[in-house]
């Protein structure tokens, strides 16, 4: 049996798997705060770790696989929505959350009060400022651009907004979270913060539409070339060979 | 390997609902009182197949990770309670709340639910109702030889009695507002019931902290944006075509892959 079928498998295998990351990009176009993933390919090489492999040997030996997606920690465009907890970052910070689980990161600025005046997700998870949770009392809520906090003008705390060095790194969760997977959270400098907007998805649908024809016709190719071996080479050389 | 249809399924789910709630708020928009609803939608689970930080060798680490997403969600459907304009109606009756506050109405089932639609009448006994007939609470009788009512911005209600020339007080209008307006449970009718998120309500007169005055003879018109839900549709629309494109994609692909043995 010829190595490349088992070549053209991983590679259709990787296309399936960009496409699966494809339409969750695409499915989320309309999450607030929600970044673009981009799926890498790599070349992974069974050959090398063989003793007294050729070089021939090494080259048909190359699969791809999906090897990672990074993050498009890009901004998304704004949208204004007039609501007073909706808040839009621009620069590289994250909102700090606490969960049960334990302190989680967001883009998603879609906040809400609960029954106590503490300010918290969609989902109930309370939003920290510097000084822990964060408890608005009655009155206009107005938040500054560096994330001051002041309802009913009196001062009552400071957004906790965080960055990292390495944002793809982040762990996704689902929920419009992310787990900061053992990266230490940094003060975020110059992320400004705008209240009444909300950032929609950094997904772009036209690229992803373009991507997709990409991920198809790859596809398609991979499978022409499995067909011309299996159903060419391999059951010509069986049916003449044999004769 | 089926994902990618799933995933994008859950994307045509989430803009049928967005495309739902688009047309509530068109269908509202001479509704008076009415506010905009939006959905909020966050991403779903995602399958970890390698996680960024394990080791690559033994002094390396993987600085990215591989994690396949399985789609989005609606988590909330928002309503945005910004000010509604404001229609001229000269029936003293009708009332416009300028601030936080919401109308506490009185359920045939002896209930209270809240709206901010200030669009009241008289029933055959002079009391203030709504459109329903259900009565304003604190309850409040108008006298039926009265030449005229008056109702100021603190919610003080006055009429001049046939025969009198100095204006006299029949009621006082109380309004409630909620820590947490968004938290109320719409019934429909105008209506809102309180809920554990909204917190309870708190009443006082209007033109306490945070409850907002009252302006009569004008009543507040639904905030719904025209333009604005007409964008809304338009991208929902090219969303649901995107997610749809996805669906077809997949299933060439698996089609493909099924006409590799002939």
């Amino acid at each position: 049996m010829h190595s490349g079928i088992y070549t053209a498998y991983s590679g259709l295998k990787a296309q399936m798997e960009a496409l699966d990351v494809l339409a969750n990009n695409l499915a989320n176009i309309n999450t607030a705060g929600f970044k673009e993933q981009k799926a890498f390919f790599s070349a992974l090489n069974l050959a090398l770790d063989a003793p007294g492999a050729t070089p021939l040997e090494e080259a048909i030996n190359t699969h791809a696989v999906l090897a990672e997606n990074a993050l498009n920690a890009s901004n998304g465009p704004l949208v204004e929505t007039q609501r007073d907890l909706d808040l839009a970052l621009v620069g590289n910070g994250f909102l700090t959350i606490e969960t049960p689980g334990g302190v989680r990161h967001s883009r998603n600025g879609n906040l809400v009060t609960d029954a106590r005046s503490v300010l918290c997700t969609a989902d109930g998870h309370p939003v920290l400022g510097e000084g822990g949770r964060i408890v608005l009392g009655p009155g206009r809520v107005e938040i500054s651009q560096d994330g001051e906090i002041l309802v009913a003008g009196t001062r009552v705390d400071r957004l906790k907004l965080a960055s990292f060095d390495n944002p793809s790194a982040l762990l996704r969760e689902g929920n419009s979270l992310l787990s900061p997977n053992g990266q230490l959270p940094k003060p975020a400098s110059g992320t400004v913060v705008r209240q009444g907007y909300q950032e929609q998805s950094n997904v772009n649908p036209v690229l992803a539409t373009v991507r997709m024809l990409e991920i198809m016709r790859h596809f398609e190719a991979i499978q022409k070339s499995v067909h011309l071996m299996y159903n060419e080479m391999d059951a010509k050389s069986i049916e003449k060979l044999g004769r | 390997m089926l994902r990618a249809l799933y995933t994008a399924a859950s994307g045509m789910e989430a803009q049928q609902l967005n495309i739902d709630t688009i047309a509530h708020n068109l269908a509202n928009i001479n509704t008076s009182g009415f506010k905009q609803r939006k959905v909020q939608f966050q991403d779903l689970l995602y399958q970890s197949e390698r996680n960024a930080g394990t080791s690559s060798t033994a002094s390396t680490e993987y600085p990215v990770g591989l994690q396949v997403g399985l789609g989005t969600k609606p988590v909330a459907t928002q309503m945005i309670f910004t000010q509604g304009d404001y229609a001229a109606t000269k029936s003293p009756l009708d009332m416009v709340i300028e601030g936080q506050g919401f109308f506490q109405i009185v359920q045939s089932n002896g209930q209270i639910a809240y709206t901010r639609s200030g669009n009241f009448h008289l029933n055959r006994e002079g009391s203030l109702v709504t459109p329903d007939g259900d009565l304003l609470d604190p309850q409040i009788t108008i006298p039926s030889d009265n030449i005229g009512i008056t109702i100021g911005s603190d919610g003080t209600v006055s009429v001049i009695q046939a025969g009198q020339t100095q204006p006299q007080k029949v009621g006082q209008i109380e309004i409630a507002m909620f820590q947490n307006p968004a938290g109320l449970q719409s019934v429909g009718k105008n209506l809102f019931l309180p809920t554990l998120a909204s917190g309870d309500a708190i009443t006082g007169t209007p033109g306490e902290e945070g409850l907002g005055t009252l302006l009569s003879g004008y009543v507040e018109q639904s905030n719904v944006s025209v333009v604005e839900e007409m964008v809304n549709m338009i991208v929902s629309q090219r969303a649901y075509e995107a997610n749809s494109k996805v669906i077809r994609t997949a299933d060439e692909m698996f089609s493909q892959a099924n006409n590799i043995v002939r």
